[in-house]
């Protein structure tokens, strides 16, 4: 069949499409009871076609438009003859192992039916933080999850179904609050469905079918015209998260690490990923929530001129290996899938990044965002809470402050600081006027938190700190994963930045004496940086003998007294090129407006800064900087000696090939031959095709030697490679020798 | 007042490019109009240029007009340009402790907020906006009051002092904004701020705003904004008004100077809160569409008004406009009712360009806007536009462009098409002339359709009211396409917007968040709206209106008790003094909640929370009435000027031999049969084939699709 695709036409559809998918956003808004998705934006309608290909997508969480496509192909795989896909019918889907990122993912998908054919699906996602089953934390198998439904025919014939309908509902806490956005979601596919067919209506099946093939066909164009554009080449970035687990009676730190292979060759792009075995708690991913996690990192890096189209995870391939915490096996626990996954989404922007900047497409070049980093994932108090509110109902899950992240820093500027998550483009935090009217909590600080955007010739932007008092119940949980403060490496630096790390994405819960601290209120004090928070107010629960860490299953809930403190710090944004080369007066200004300390402005930006005047010490500050950088050279351990820091002649220098990094670029010489060379001081490092970091200076550095961090051992250390000709500072990885070899990870091999 | 004082009003409204005047004569019912262009470098010159148009116009000198004039109603735009160029007052910003960064944390979505959804998708790019208040200037003072009005830590004084003492003397601040948390419910401490301020600077010139004042409404962030915004471009707006009332008074002028706000009414140039002034032009259209709907009778009304850059369209529905809730000034989310006006990138100077890649024909939403304007402008321009587009398929008359003041260059304009549209996509260029014209009224239907449908009326149900340079040449296309059957092309269309403002009347709004359980004690309810009404009561005492002289309207916003968002319901004002009334108000919003979003979409058993209620007091003052004028013959061919090939994208065979209407010589019960194009000096109105226009008794052009 062909059909004549008049453009005027085809674009007057195109963005009717567009509108409906917006009408349908808007219906869910309107009608959902859950703040996550009005405030926070964690939801998503689509189109797709008859045959479950991908059309179009409305903005919102990215995650998203995997997970009802995941279920439109179950759904024609299993459902077409028993009960049967019929024209009024919707679909209930909340099952990680088949779409979605954990059970709280919940989907209503529509087939769209036109004179008895099906011609379209809707699906319509959002997230929703009530499914019944043991309070979040403690699950050690999905059965413990609650409610997972596998498909579930919730309306028929265009009725809602009472029997199916209240199955869901009635398995979970709160049934109205889950009523009533199973409601959204189908009043969205409404919309959607009936905006669909009166596009059919007017423009006729064949045009809007032909139409909806030639925006997928043209996304696809696009997306492969865009790599033929970039260099050939394979790129990694590896990151952490940990767990911990009891080990003869003692929580000890379980570190997971995950790495990914870019590779892209041509117009393919594979990923390749690595990474630690599930574990027993709930902190897995199942592959369609690391499928969503690739997805996303495609969409920010790749796909930000193109229409957001689930048919791209048919467009590259990937291997993630099951049993790894990024592929689990049934019936593994994955309620903290997609804090699992944002890993994956991380190592795979990294890899990203360095590929567009080998590209020279340097404006999407982005250090690590701060990704539902902080309490989720995190050490100390999470905010999963279960309980009472001050209002006698159910307390709600979570608060919205972590889609506060600070981003990362670019070749040009500084990151943003609190500035979203990379999962979901229009991420928001709420106000502390909206969370406290509906959580037992009273704030006493939330603000941007002191050098905790990863260092940088450019800075990664800072993180949200929060501070909240238990206020107006007896009864509240949270859970809680006990491991030291601080003492971890997140996300990635880029060309000499430092990853999000140190303290700064932990927690903690102080326990305070009620009449203490009310007189001290009265004095008109209270804590308002976590750094305040110290023993003056109450007891660390770490450091409690009275509250009982102890595990219910898979992981640890407390109680949370009335008049306690929860404290915490979100994710941060990493930093961009070596923190010496930042211009000394924006380190001045930094220490001014708090984002950095004077202490640190010294010990890692090599700057003095007159604490009266604000202003950058000039000669001072070169001394000191050129102090540094000689330690940088002396101190350092040299992983291959031979051969290492030659320096190109410039007679022996034709010309640049390929800029790979901030400091870094190929150059082809008069012999022939091709090298990676230093921009600054022209050290040649190797040829094209081996990993440059072995012909670097390493200094494994303790994370407490570039951020304060708590007491005890940390987790993970940094790998600083340093150019042996000027010590510059080319990359700084995170590294953690309990689970990775000290081989330097080859983050970029191009060939040019 | 003297007797001849009273014989005119003024309307004006400073637009981006124009200064528009709308002079009314009160006994004859005569309007005149008038543009002058708008003067950035103060904005009161064009006012003053504007006004003396309109004199010229008249055969009277200013100085008549504004003897003779009882009062000027201003629309400015001088608070949105102070933003835009950044020009604003050096403002401190005093907050509770530990939340000295709400203003730069943003909720994370202030990365996002005023961005278009094509740059929201450009994620890794999105930088976030400069404040306008710096962290050195953002300063906290221990208090807190919890979401009840309790106070769980009492205001630091000495804090207070310290604070205040560094805005004032080492950051030697022009403007002190406060706001803390839950002031809304408890201004105690704010109050208290207010009193140390004063009190430890009596002589200084501070520009003070506490929000309990300005905003009391939940959530922080949108409130700081509001107060942060006060007091940015507080004094520059106060210098303006000043500046302007003292020249008007120099000119004549012996009447009231009264100023446009955002809420659509208007208040004297010295008791406007500066913040209330922003985006109020496109107010003055609504309040302009609703005065006419309601001598028109028509209650379901979609206004539409194109210009150079832009469609703004807003609704009329039950014979009544609807507030925004945080609608956004610039790149600012903002706690204030602003009567709701959608905006998208959709006006003459809308760019068309080729997406090679795709072979897409992309319209808008970048903008030519006036410099360098269209290409047919000869300014410079070298984009194809909608502009170029309307000239081409012969919409535009060339040498009758703004009354022959402007000559169109068609075929350069015809050139660029060739070489930039038609050439990449192998189309005539006609072809591709009409294929923007299309999709750009395509554009406008889409958003026209999701407004409508959001009332909760399917558009068919509205008529059409066209304003702006290009809204009548297009609007029957974008009309025709939603099943909207008639369209209103007015005499005044070209500057609605003052004639809007001309017809508002002094209005004060007070929002208070209420947050009340359903039903609400009586005594409560009303206790609450009776202080509103008697704070907004004094405040309008000073504006010279006895309390019986006001108007009150209540807007109730509620909601199920688990939905997030919440539905506004406007309601006449009545006493609550039983349960039943109580009842009956819940009744009341439910059954619209229901027409607008569907039955059974609600969980309701959950229960209704009453959020918030806006009060407004309405102080009647003196507006244009539409004069009627003497039929005629209903013989249209007097006005016949002429022909021109014009090409309707309807009639795809060809250009078709168009007649030519002079409106100034149309009288009321003429009517233009399709096709034909009606023009004016400031207007172009397209009559479709099999379409008729018919010209009313106001000589309103009234196309019946």
């Amino acid at each position: 069949m062909s059909v004549d695709l008049d453009p005027v036409k085809y674009e007057v559809l195109v963005q009717r499409l567009s509108s409906v998918l917006e009408e349908g956003r808007q219906a869910v808004a309107m009608i959902s009871g859950s703040p996550a998705i009005v405030e926070g934006g964690e939801f998503m309608t689509s189109l797709y076609g008859g045959d479950g290909r991908g059309v179009m997508s409305a903005a919102g969480t990215l995650f998203h438009v995997m997970g009802s496509a995941d279920s439109i192909r179950h759904a024609l795989a299993e459902f077409e003859a028993n009960p049967g896909i019929r024209d009024g019918d919707q679909f209930f889907y909340n099952d990680p192992y088949i779409a979605g990122t954990h059970v709280m993912d919940q989907i209503v998908i529509k087939p769209v039916f036109h004179e008895g054919n099906r011609v379209a699906w809707v699906g319509t996602m959002t997230h929703t933080g009530d499914v019944g089953g043991m309070l979040r934390g403690a699950s050690t198998e999905i059965f413990h999850e609650g409610v997972r439904i596998r498909g579930l025919k919730i309306v028929e014939g265009g009725v809602v179904r009472r029997d199916t309908f209240r199955a869901v509902t009635l398995q979970c806490r709160d049934p109205e609050f889950v009523a009533q956005d199973i409601l959204a979601r189908i009043a969205a596919n409404n919309v959607c469905s009936e905006g669909y067919l009166a596009l059919i209506e007017k423009f006729g099946t064949d045009f809007v079918e032909a139409a909806c093939q030639k925006l997928t066909r043209d996304a696809e164009t696009r997306f492969r015209e865009k790599l033929r554009k970039i260099p050939d080449g394979t790129w990694r970035e590896r990151v952490y998260i940990s767990r911990t687990q009891r080990v003869g009676g003692r929580e000890v730190p379980l570190p997971l690490s995950a790495t990914c292979t870019l590779t892209k060759q041509g117009d393919q792009l594979r990923f390749e990923v690595e990474a630690s075995p599930q574990t027993q708690d709930y902190c897995n991913a199942a592959l369609p929530a690391a499928r969503s996690c690739l997805f996303s990192a495609l969409a920010a890096a790749l796909l930000s001129d193109i229409p957001w189209n689930s048919d791209v995870m048919d467009w590259v391939s990937y291997h993630v290996p099951e049993g790894t915490y990024l592929n689990c096996r049934f019936p593994a626990s994955c309620g903290l899938g997609t804090q699992a996954g944002i890993n994956l989404n991380i190592a795979a922007a990294g890899c990203l990044a360095k590929m567009l900047y080998a590209a020279g497409l340097h404006q999407d070049v982005n250090a690590s965002w701060g990704a539902l980093g902080g309490a989720v994932t995190n050490f100390g108090p999470g905010v999963w809470y279960g309980g009472h509110s001050q209002h006698g109902g159910i307390v709600g899950q979570g608060t919205y402050d972590l889609f506060v992240g600070g981003q990362g820093a670019t070749p040009e500027r500084d990151g943003n600081s609190t500035g979203g998550i990379y999962v979901n483009p229009r991420s928001a935090g709420a106000d502390v006027e909206w969370t406290e009217s509906y959580y037992p909590l009273l704030y006493v600080a939330q603000r941007q938190g002191t050098d905790s955007g990863g260092y940088g010739k450019f800075r990664g932007g800072m993180n949200l700190e929060s501070i909240a008092m238990v206020y107006g119940t007896q009864d509240l949980s949270v859970d809680y994963l006990p491991g030291p403060e601080g003492g971890e490496a997140r996300g990635f630096g880029l060309f000499g930045g430092y990853p999000a790390g140190g303290h700064l994405g932990d927690g903690k819960m102080v326990l305070t004496s009620r009449d203490a601290l009310l007189q001290r209120f009265s004095r008109g004090e209270y804590p308002t940086s976590i750094e305040e928070l110290g023993a003056s107010w109450g007891v660390d629960v770490r450091e409690s003998s009275e509250s009982r860490l102890e595990r219910q299953l898979g992981g640890i809930r407390v109680a949370v007294p009335e008049h306690s403190f929860l404290a915490y710090a979100f994710g941060c944004g990493g930093g961009y090129g070596d923190p010496l080369d930042r211009s000394p007066s924006k380190v001045a200004a930094d220490v001014r407006d708090e984002a950095v300390t004077l202490e640190w402005a010294e010990k890692v930006y090599g700057v003095v800064v007159d604490p009266d005047t604000f202003e950058a010490k000039g000669e001072e500050t070169e001394k000191l900087r050129r102090t540094i950088r000689s330690r940088r050279l002396e101190d350092a351990e040299k992983p291959a000696p031979a051969g290492a820091g030659r320096t190109l002649s410039p007679a022996a220098k034709k010309g640049r090939l390929l800029r790979i990094s901030e400091y870094l670029e190929i150059v082809e010489k008069t012999d022939g031959s091709k090298a990676i060379c230093c921009m600054r001081c022209e050290n040649e490092f190797c040829a094209p095709g081996g990993n440059y970091k072995k012909h670097a200076l390493r200094r494994v550095t303790d994370l407490r030697e570039v951020k304060r961090v708590g007491p005890g051992e940390p987790i993970t250390r940094y790998q600083e490679y340093v150019c042996p000709g000027c010590g510059t500072l080319l990359e700084v990885d995170a590294w953690c020798e309990a689970v990775d070899t000290d081989e330097p990870l080859w983050d970029i091999d191009v060939r040019a | 007042m003297a007797a001849d004082q009273g014989k005119y009003i003024i309307g004006i409204d400073t637009g981006g490019t124009f200064t528009d005047a709308v002079v009314v004569d009160l006994k004859s019912g005569d309007t005149t109009v008038a543009k002058a262009p708008t003067t950035p470098r103060d904005f009161s010159i064009g006012v003053m240029d504007a006004v003396a148009e309109a004199a010229k116009t008249m055969n009277v000198s200013s100085r008549v007009l504004l003897e003779h004039c009882s009062m000027m109603k201003l629309g400015t735009t001088v608070g949105t340009n102070a933003i835009i160029v950044g020009k604003g007052a050096r403002v401190g910003f005093i907050t509770t402790k530990g939340f000295e960064d709400t203003t730069l944390i943003g909720r994370a979505i202030q990365r996002v907020d005023g961005l278009s959804d094509e740059d929201v998708r450009r994620m890794l790019r999105i930088r976030k906006p400069e404040p306008l208040v710096p962290k050195s200037r953002l300063k906290g003072v221990y208090e807190r009051i919890d979401f009840r009005g309790d106070v769980v830590v009492p205001l630091n004084v000495e804090d207070a002092i310290k604070q205040i003492r560094i805005l004032v003397e080492d950051e030697e601040v022009e403007a002190i904004g406060v706001s803390f948390l839950f002031s809304w419910v408890n201004p105690v401490h704010e109050q208290q701020m207010k009193g140390l301020i004063r009190e430890m600077y009596p002589d200084r010139d501070l520009f003070l705003t506490i929000s309990s004042e300005l905003v009391p409404l939940r959530r922080e962030y949108g409130r700081a904004n509001v107060v942060i915004l006060n007091c940015y471009i507080g004094k520059v707006m106060g210098r303006y008004l000043g500046n302007l009332a003292e020249g008007l008074r120099e000119a004549g002028f012996r009447g009231r100077l009264v100023v446009m706000q955002a809420n659509g009414g208007l208040l004297s140039w010295d008791r406007v809160p500066p913040v209330r002034t922003i985006s109020s032009g496109p107010a003055g259209g609504v309040i302009g569409s609703q005065y006419v709907a309601s001598l028109l009778g028509h209650p379901n009304v979609v206004s539409t008004d194109m210009g150079g850059t832009s469609l703004d369209a807003s609704l009329i529905r039950d014979g009544r406009w609807s507030y925004e809730r945080e609608p956004i000034i610039s790149r600012w989310r903002v706690m204030l009712p602003k009567v709701k006006v959608d905006s998208i990138g959709a006006g003459g100077g809308t760019i068309a360009r080729v997406d090679a890649a795709q072979g897409r024909l992309i319209v808008g939403p970048e903008s030519a806007g006036a410099a360098p304007g269209p290409v047919c402008y000869d300014t410079g321009g070298t984009e194809p536009t909608v502009c170029d587009a309307d000239l081409i398929l012969g919409f535009l008359n060339p040498d009758y462009f703004l009354g022959g003041r402007m000559k169109l260059n068609k075929s350069r304009a015809e050139d660029v098409m060739a070489a930039k549209i038609a050439g990449p996509l192998g189309m005539s260029v006609i072809e591709a002339a009409a294929g923007i014209f299309t999709i750009i009224n395509s554009h406008m239907a889409d958003l026209i359709r999701i407004l409508t449908m959001r009332a909760g009326l399917p558009p068919g149900e509205f008529v059409l009211y066209a304003f702006g340079g290009t809204g009548s040449m297009h609007a029957p296309y974008y009309a025709g396409d939603l099943g909207i059957k008639r369209i209103y092309c007015f005499p005044t269309s070209s500057v609605f917007s003052a004639f809007g403002i001309a017809g508002a009347d002094m209005m004060r709004t007070m929002s208070q968040s209420l947050g009340y359980r359903m039903p609400v004690e009586p005594d409560l309810l009303e206790a609450k709206i009776k202080q509103v009404e008697e704070s907004l009561s004094d405040e309008m005492g000073a504006e010279g209106f006895a309390r019986k002289d006001l108007s009150f309207k209540h807007t109730f916003n509620m909601r199920w008790a688990r939905q997030v968002l919440y539905h506004s319901v406007p309601m006449s004002p009545r006493p609550y003094r039983t349960g039943q009334d109580v009842a009956d108000l819940i009744e009341e919003w439910a059954r619209d909640f229901e027409r607008v979003y569907g039955k059974g979409v609600a969980y309701t058993r959950t229960g209704i929370e009453l959020v918030s209620m806006d009060i407004d007091a309405v102080g009647r003052v003196v507006k244009p009435v539409l004069r009627e004028y003497p039929r005629g013959d209903a013989k249209p061919s007097r006005a016949l000027k002429g022909n021109r090939d014009v090409f309707f994208p309807e009639r795809a065979g060809g250009f078709i031999r168009t007649a030519i209407y002079d409106y100034e010589e149309l009288r009321p019960d003429d009517v233009v049969e399709g096709p034909a194009v009606i023009e004016s000096a400031t207007n172009t109105i397209v009559v479709p084939p099999e379409t008729l226009a018919r010209v009313d008794t106001f000589m309103n052009v009234v196309l019946e699709l």
